[in-house]
């Protein structure tokens, strides 16, 4: 499919720990997939690397991609590598006085990241914050200032000061924590994301004390009404520290990727990918936003193909080398956290809801002797792959290579052999002989173990949100998505998977909409029976909000040369009096202004709350609460295009088949045909027993099942009926 | 380490230094708990301790049961072998004691006159080890409140019927009886 | 919808026999064959599991996945942080015994005590009347006859019930409210002289049907709860759980067969039994462990006029002896040394016991089982009828029993440490104090509103012990939530408006010290705030006593936890200074400033023990001390640049440092230059001569003792302890008299 001349293209990154992912789209809507190991000391090498083999796909060269570049969009994992390995700047805490210990006591979270039956095992629980922001009692100080949250009973105001702000006291601590060698500083005051005056008047103060004392202002002070205004302190503590430890280096990352592109070419300026699913240029004020933005994009793939083809029910399900994440898309809509777990800290920050589990290709078989257990993870070989490649311990990819699903000379095109015997050695002695069984039931059992991990995920997560899989259809991709599809046995109305399933989150980076996502901490209470008048106090106050939130996002925008506002979505987080969680509702009908539109969206507050935790559930009767106002204003930005085919034919060409393989299903070794993916065309239908192998991916067609290439080369797949 | 899932003395003794990594513990605490545990870690305890005799079990921080060519084994102190006789009598009636009773006494030890025990509510027994007067064993208990016996293994069963190996010298009997009320008897008299 | 057109007279099926059995029926098939057999129903063989193991391990993954989305999802019903915030909400699916298969995170605990409410609705016909169908609610909240343990722990179920009319388990959940409707605001009453001051507990009721409640219960909970929102929206949430674990298993039932889900559910019960039979051996060193905690109840002067025979001073004997038979994977819990029932509020029913066993095995002895019924199974416990958890009758209150039941479990952790230990599990060893403080109330708005909560900073998270390797943690673990966590101040604050909070952080110095120290405990301060007409204020938790905290020794023999506290300033001048932007950071700050005259009060009140309820004005500063663990091993053994850590994070102070560590470091500008190993090596060999003067040999102790007690020279709470104690205890009694050589109590008691 190679072919010299691409007119203008969309270069877009998915570096992963492991692997970076780079595609290159071009206005035929052709995508060329490069692949290259992260390089995390200089990611814009591994940048290169990634985009050179994909321009070499394309029959290019890494000067003409980057020359043809109209956008380019980079994920990384420098936030991550910064955080874990303790790379970023010392940071100073100015806290509200009596709320020190906030870095101490991490609110009880000791055990984060901690799989369920290792939290039940309490002496692995441990505080992990301190060190990992190099803390301690020297870089934490305490100001008198208060302010009052009010209550849902109406009996105080949202925000009211009781305890002004003690600026010699701010002074102080600001000398301090410069003596200890603070290199950034951290504002965090209780209930400031009601009223955010005390940390603003405290971070003046603090520039002013870093100017008279080191000159330049080199030391960054960050505010967590800035960054993060919504409420729980500890959470906005760690979006803080997150920022000003490791922001700045991020940023000098992203830097060096965007020079690295420049200098091959590309005429504008690097994007990046925000955990809310959208681009921002890479001198967004909040950093941190990006923290995880990889798996985001898959999401906004799927979001934008299922437009295409009419799906607006999509579930997302990621098969990478150590998880498997879900992601769910209702309606066109990607639901969002509010408070994401990363690097076993509780943030602040509205990031893509996707579930994930330990359970990957990558994943490490573990067998207890005595009761007979299969574990599948969450230990994973990563990049290693496994005992047929280099790892000690057997994994679900030795399991593959010794059932014949996957190809030990095609592994990554042919550039890594796996060792078939190997494999076979390791599951017989270490998985087959303990549990009694054959090398290949054994083999057979793990795959079925991760199947069964697979489904319980992606019902756990349906139900989660009170979906029925018969209204949704499923993309699977990831590079080991297509060879785990025919274990899913969720009845979704439809099963699909793509061509370039390995990039896919890539390809998702490239569609993403360029827009800023603003939210502000609000106290607004519509008490059972409210009467117009008061509705429509709390609809102005409202519309007061949206109005600020879109005016600093036009601010945004302009100040990264983006002057056009294209649409904007109005949304806020809602719950019934007395309740504490609250549900994200973006409204269907815009901006809230009038008593009308608060009707409106109280309504549809109560429909979707009623869907998800049933109608018993719902408690009007109580009067509603409105804790946050959220505002996403987007502007234009060119997408890739995806072909569409008209030409589609049944029959598969003759040169697709490359040969016939023996691969074990159901207890017995049948003879399947392997066919070579980017040979077949749309309109093509392979019956099982196949297999069709890309360089970066295998799909298994078991005997029964069948698959269909649609008009846009998307691979449509049929279990037996 | 954990892919191995093999803890040997070597790694017991850094564990027990307090200067391993949290991830080197998490480790430990992950990997399946095999049966060659015991012998490692009466390897990895050895080189520390002086006892005269097999130690047999470790009995508590400093205390450790010693099997002898003859007799019942004995407690004794790792630290400095002092030999508290029987194992089947509480070895604090072989300890030196000291007693806090009043506020000032308490508040050497806790800094808040708010947290420590209502004088005559309690007390608190600090028991030594008469050789090297090494803190043994801290008790805060009502006045009048007889020593607590916290742990009477049962060695002999163990090392027979677990390890299925004799122990040298006499039995005690398995479940040991505890012979604490004997020795009061014996060496307390009523006068 | 289904369920209308099912019989109301359900029916059961025996998983073993495959014959029709009614539901009493079915316990004595369960208990006759369990007996026999020493396996989990008869289950000398795991058939199911043998056949196809991967198939087995399947259906407990669908079902525990069930459960884990079932709470995730409900909780955001919530409304008291104690559910969503803090995770006190547990989800999960049990037989028609109600013998716990898979439960979710949360207060996982509870899964030990749901069989008891479901074995009353079974001895008392439920299943005729009302009969069972399918989405009816029941909720329970009566320990006597429900299991839950205390008043604000409150059960909802769910019948499972096919098509065929066959009950088939129980979707069961359970959370810890907010208000309880006591005589004293709060959900755990720490004064309450009998059951009839325990709250609004109701035995299993029918308060719904088709997983919607009835409008009589809610207007109960309005009417009986001094918190109504609270209430109904939790039972909302439980009820939204019940339904998806219902729907999904349904689901599971037909995925997997009828027969073969009926006899599974049971062969993963026996599974987890023989596992945990199994880690016994391979963890444990056989023989007898003996721990001790005491705590106090004094209701004389404060219920005298009302309730004479509750007036007295109790001092609780909570001792638990543990005998582990490592040859055959069994561990005994003698309960016959533990102090009598009485009329106050410390005493717990079977319920108590089931919930605290089962959280001490997991983390023990259950690491890496299934967690479900199997533990309790493994481990055999006994306690005499009378004793303090198990009352002579059930007019006995069951207020607070997590404050003494949790150290009496500390205990059996203990054993269990110093066994494991001797075998040579240094890394799962630790002292095993872990226990926790609360605060509740109710709180008087400005304008007349009124409502009771409980709050539960300190027993979200409570600190982790001291282990021979590590020094303990502040706010890391608690036991009945492994997923720990003290909330959100704004949150608490949002919820209990007009209680500022002025501190919630680690308390310098308060902790016990060893070669590895005990966490630093917490101090949380609030300022009574003029939004507020008036707050009743109360301090319970299993850490508050007048001696200490929890166990009088501790596995690793260092000094224990210092007890927990409340601290009440009345009458200050603290919202004037806050106006002036001057806030108190700590206890210590206030200290401080009363000492120049800044601070100003008219009383300062400490309590060691629970409290009932304090009454608060504007102005007034309530303080609550606790959560701190105790030490292991000799302090005079840390490594002396801990000590110096220590003091630089203002961990301890320089005095401690010299004192109880034998490291000198100068004055509070302590650094590297003032550490020297010499001046470290020769004050602690001083520290050492000072104990050999100090220090007298055990028979001088005794024999001064011994004199003392025959002259009956003890303070009467004391001597009263004693003669209730060996009054109640033949044991006690017999080995008290042995140690001390006396043929009776002295004539001085």
């Amino acid at each position: 499919m190679s072919n010299g001349v691409l007119g203008r293209v969309i270069l877009a990154t998915d570096a992963g720990g492991t692997m970076t992912d780079a595609v290159v789209v071009d206005e035929a809507g052709r995508v060329y997939i490069g692949k290259a190991l992260t390089n995390r000391a200089a990611e814009w090498e591994s940048y290169l690397e990634a985009f050179s083999s994909a321009a070499a796909e394309a029959g290019s060269t890494l000067a003409d991609i980057h020359r043809a570049a109209i956008i380019d969009t980079y994920t990384g994992t420098l936030f991550l590598n910064t955080i874990l390995e303790r790379k970023g700047r010392r940071v100073g805490i100015i806290a509200t006085k009596g709320q020190e210990h906030m870095y101490l006591h991490e609110r009880g979270h000791s055990w984060l990241g901690l799989g369920w039956e290792d939290i039940l095992h309490h002496k692995l629980h441990h505080h992990v914050g301190p060190e990992m922001f190099k803390l301690s009692s020297a870089l934490v100080k305490g100001v008198s200032e208060r302010v009052a949250c009010g209550s849902y009973f109406m009996t105080s105001e949202p925000g009211r000061v009781v305890c002004p702000l003690n600026e010699g006291e701010v002074r102080k601590a600001v000398e301090e924590l410069l003596d200890a060698g603070a290199e950034a500083i951290v504002i965090v005051f209780l209930f400031s994301y009601l009223n955010p005056i005390h940390e603003l008047r405290a971070k003046e103060i603090a520039y002013e004390v870093i100017h008279n004392k080191v000159g330049d202002a080199s030391i960054p002070v960050i505010v967590s009404s800035e960054v993060s205004p919504v409420m729980k302190e500890v959470q906005r503590l760690k979006s803080c520290l997150m920022e000003a430890s490791a922001g700045d280096l991020v940023r000098e990352g992203l830097f060096s990727v965007e020079k690295a592109a420049q200098d091959h070419g590309f005429q504008g300026q690097l994007t990046t990918l925000t955990s809310y699913g959208s681009t921002v240029n890479i001198r967004h004020p909040r950093i941190f936003e990006t923290i995880i933005s990889g798996p985001t994009g898959g999401l906004i793939a799927a979001r934008m193909i299922g437009g295409l083809i009419n799906e607006p029910n999509v579930v997302t399900a990621d098969i990478g080398g150590t998880s498997f994440d879900v992601g769910i898309i209702e309606n066109n809509q990607i639901r969002l956290r509010r408070e994401p777990d990363f690097a076993q800290s509780r943030l602040a920050l509205p990031m893509v809801q996707i579930d994930s589990i330990g359970s990957g290709a990558g994943s490490v078989v573990k067998v207890d002797p005595v009761f007979k257990h299969i574990t599948v993870g969450p230990e994973s070989a990563g990049a290693d792959v496994g005992v047929c490649f280099r790892y000690g311990d057997p994994t679900v990819s030795d399991c593959n290579v010794v059932l014949g699903y996957l190809n030990p000379d095609y592994f990554l095109g042919g550039a890594v052999k796996l060792n078939r015997a190997a494999a076979e050695e390791a599951i017989r002695e270490r998985v087959a002989k303990p549990l009694g069984l054959s090398t290949y039931e054994a083999a057979a059992g793990v795959i079925e173990v991760l199947h069964e991990n697979l489904n319980q995920h992606l019902i756990a997560s349906l139900r989660a949100r009170g979906a029925n899989p018969a209204d949704f259809v499923l993309f699977m991709y990831g590079g080991a998505g297509p060879l785990h599809l025919w274990g899913i046995k969720v009845p979704f109305k439809r099963m699909i998977t793509f061509p370039f399933a390995a990039a896919f989150s890539a390809f998702g980076v490239a569609a993403s909409d360029h827009s800023k996502r603003l939210h502000r901490g609000v106290s607004l209470i519509i008490p059972p029976g409210a009467g117009r008048e008061s509705k429509r106090e709390v609809a102005a106050q409202l519309e007061s909000v949206y109005t600020s939130l879109e005016e600093q996002a036009r601010a945004e925008l302009r100040s990264e040369g983006i002057p056009e506002v294209a649409w904007t979505v109005y949304g806020a987080s809602m719950r019934y009096l007395g309740l504490l969680e609250v549900l994200d509702v973006n409204f269907r009908f815009g901006k809230v202004n009038t008593a009308e539109d608060l009707d409106q969206a109280l309504a549809q507050f109560e429909e979707e709350f009623g869907r998800i935790y049933g109608e018993g559930a719902r408690y009007p009767e109580s009067g509603f609460f409105i804790s946050e106002a959220f505002v996403e204003v987007f502007a234009a930005k060119p997408k890739p295009k995806i072909q569409r085919y008209t030409q589609l034919h049944e029959q598969p060409p003759v040169n697709a088949v490359k040969g016939r393989r023996e691969a074990w299903w159901q207890g017995q070794w049948h003879v399947f045909t392997i066919y070579e993916m980017d040979e077949l065309e749309p309109g093509n239908v392979i019956m099982g027993p196949a297999i069709l192998e890309h360089p970066m991916t295998t799909l298994v067609v078991p005997p029964g099942y069948r698959v269909r290439f649609e008009e846009h080369r998307f691979i449509e797949f049929y279990p037996p009926h | 380490m954990a892919t191995e899932g093999r803890i040997d003395a070597g790694l017991l003794r850094q564990l027990m230094s307090g200067r391993l990594s949290w991830d080197v513990i998490e480790k430990i605490l992950r990997a399946p708990k095999t049966l060659d545990r015991f012998a490692q870690y009466m390897a990895a305890v050895a080189p520390d301790i002086r006892v005269t005799g097999k130690p047999l079990l470790r009995l508590n921080e400093y205390l450790y049961i010693v099997g002898h060519d003859t007799g019942i084994p004995t407690v004794q102190c790792g630290r400095c072998g002092y030999d508290f006789g029987d194992y089947r009598v509480n070895w604090k009636l072989n300890s030196d004691v000291y007693v806090r009773r009043s506020k000032e006494e308490f508040l050497e030890i806790y800094r808040y006159e708010e947290v420590i025990p209502e004088e005559n509510y309690a007390e608190i027994r600090e028991y030594y080890c008469p050789g090297c007067y090494t803190l043994l064993c801290v008790e805060c208990v009502p006045p009048g409140y007889p020593p607590i016996f916290e742990f009477l293994p049962d060695v002999e069963g163990f090392y027979r019927d677990v390890l299925g190996q004799a122990i040298p010298g006499g039995a005690g009997g398995s479940p040991p009886a505890d012979l604490t009320y004997e020795a009061v008897k014996e060496h307390f008299p009523r006068e | 919808m289904v369920a209308i057109t099912k019989p109301t007279m359900i029916h059961l099926i025996s998983p073993v026999t495959g014959e029709i059995l009614d539901w009493r029926q079915l316990y004595e098939e369960k208990a006759r064959l369990t007996k026999q057999t020493g396996c989990y129903y008869g289950l000398t063989q795991l058939k199911l599991k043998e056949k196809d193991p991967i198939k087995w391990e399947r259906l407990y993954d669908a079902i525990h996945a069930a459960v884990m989305a079932a709470r995730d999802t409900a909780k955001n019903v919530a409304a008291s942080p104690g559910a969503r915030e803090l995770g006190e909400f547990l989800a999960a699916f049990t037989t028609p015994e109600g013998d716990t298969v898979a439960v979710s995170t949360g207060l996982v605990g509870h899964q030990g005590a749901f069989r008891i409410a479901i074995q009353f609705m079974a001895e008392n016909h439920y299943d005729k009347n009302p009969g069972l169908r399918e989405g009816d609610i029941i909720t329970a909240c009566d320990p006597p006859t429900t299991g839950t343990p205390h008043p604000g722990d409150v059960y909802t179920f769910s019948p499972v019930i096919t098509e065929t009319g066959e009950l088939v388990g129980w979707a069961a959940t359970i959370n810890h409210t907010m208000e309880a409707g006591c005589a004293v605001p709060g959900a755990w009453p720490p004064v309450s002289p009998s059951t009839y001051t325990d709250g609004y507990g109701i035995p299993p009721t029918k308060v719904g049907e088709n997983f919607s409640d009835y409008t009589w219960f809610y207007k109960h909970l309005e009417r009986r709860t001094r918190a109504g929102v609270f209430n109904i929206l939790d039972q909302k949430m439980r009820v939204a759980a019940c339904r998806m674990i219902v729907e999904r298993i349904q689901d599971i039932i037909k995925e997997f067969g009828l027969d073969y889900f009926r006899l599974a559910i049971r062969e993963l019960i026996e599974e987890s039994r023989r596992m945990v039979a199994e880690r016994i051996k391979t963890l444990t060193v056989p023989g007898r462990g003996r721990f001790v905690g005491f705590r106090t109840v004094r209701y004389k002067g404060l219920v005298d006029g009302v309730w004479p025979h509750a007036a007295n001073d109790y001092i609780l004997h909570l001792f638990n002896e543990v005998v582990v038979d490592t040859i055959n994977g069994r561990i005994y819990i003698h309960g016959d040394q533990l102090s009598p029932a009485n009329w106050h509020a410390l005493n717990g029913y079977q319920g108590i016991v089931e919930s605290n066993l089962w959280l001490n095995v997991v983390d023990t002895v259950g690491i890496y089982v299934k967690p479900n019924r199997g533990f309790n199974e493994a481990i055999t416990y006994t306690i005499p009828k009378g004793a303090l958890y198990n009352p002579p009758n059930d007019r006995y209150s069951a207020g607070d029993p997590w404050a003494g039941s949790i150290t009496w479990f500390d205990c059996f952790d203990a054993a269990l440490a110093m066994s494991m230990r001797a075998r040579g599990f240094e890394e799962e060893t630790w002292n095993g104090d872990v226990f926790w403080t609360g605060f509740q109330g109710e709180l008087v708005l400005r304008n007349g509103f009124s409502f009771g909560f409980s709050q539960m900073d300190m027993l979200g998270a409570s600190s982790t012990p001291a282990r021979p390797y590590a020094d303990g943690e502040t706010a890391a673990t608690a036991w009945w939530n492994p997923a720990s966590d003290i909330g959100s101040a704004e949150e608490w604050e949002y919820v209990l408006p007009g209680l500022y909070y002025f501190v919630r952080n680690a308390l310098p110095g308060y902790c016990g010290h060893g070669k590895y120290r005990g966490a630093l405990g917490m101090e949380i301060g609030f300022i009574v705030s003029e939004e507020l007409q008036e707050a009743s204020l109360g301090k319970v938790g299993a850490c508050s006593s007048d001696m200490f905290a929890t166990m009088a020794s501790l596995p690793g023999g260092g000094y224990p936890a210092p007890t927990a506290t409340l601290v009440v300033y009345k009458g200050t001048n603290v919202l004037e200074l806050l106006r002036q932007g001057e806030m108190p950071g700590s206890i210590r700050d206030l200290e401080a400033w009363a000492k120049t005259g800044k601070f100003k009060y008219s009383v300062k009140e400490v309590y060691k023990r629970e409290v009932a309820n304090v009454f608060l004005k504007p102005g007034d500063v309530y303080i609550m001390i606790g959560n701190s663990s105790g030490g292991w091993g000799d302090p005079l053994d840390r490594d002396p640049s801990l000590v110096l850590r220590d003091v630089r994070e203002g961990f301890i102070d320089t005095a401690t440092a010299r004192n109880v560590y034998g490291v000198p470091l100068g004055g509070e500008d302590a650094n590297e230059e003032t550490l020297s190993p010499d001046l470290v090596n020769e004050l602690r060999s001083q520290l050492r001569a000072e104990r050999r003067r100090r220090a007298k040999p055990f028979r001088q102790f005794y024999a001064e003792e011994r004199q003392r007690l025959l002259e009956g020279n003890l303070p009467d709470y004391i001597k009263s302890f004693y003669r209730e104690l060996c009054g109640f205890s033949e044991k006690f009694r017999s080995e008290f008299l042995a140690f001390w050589q006396v043929d009776s109590l002295p004539a001085g008691f």
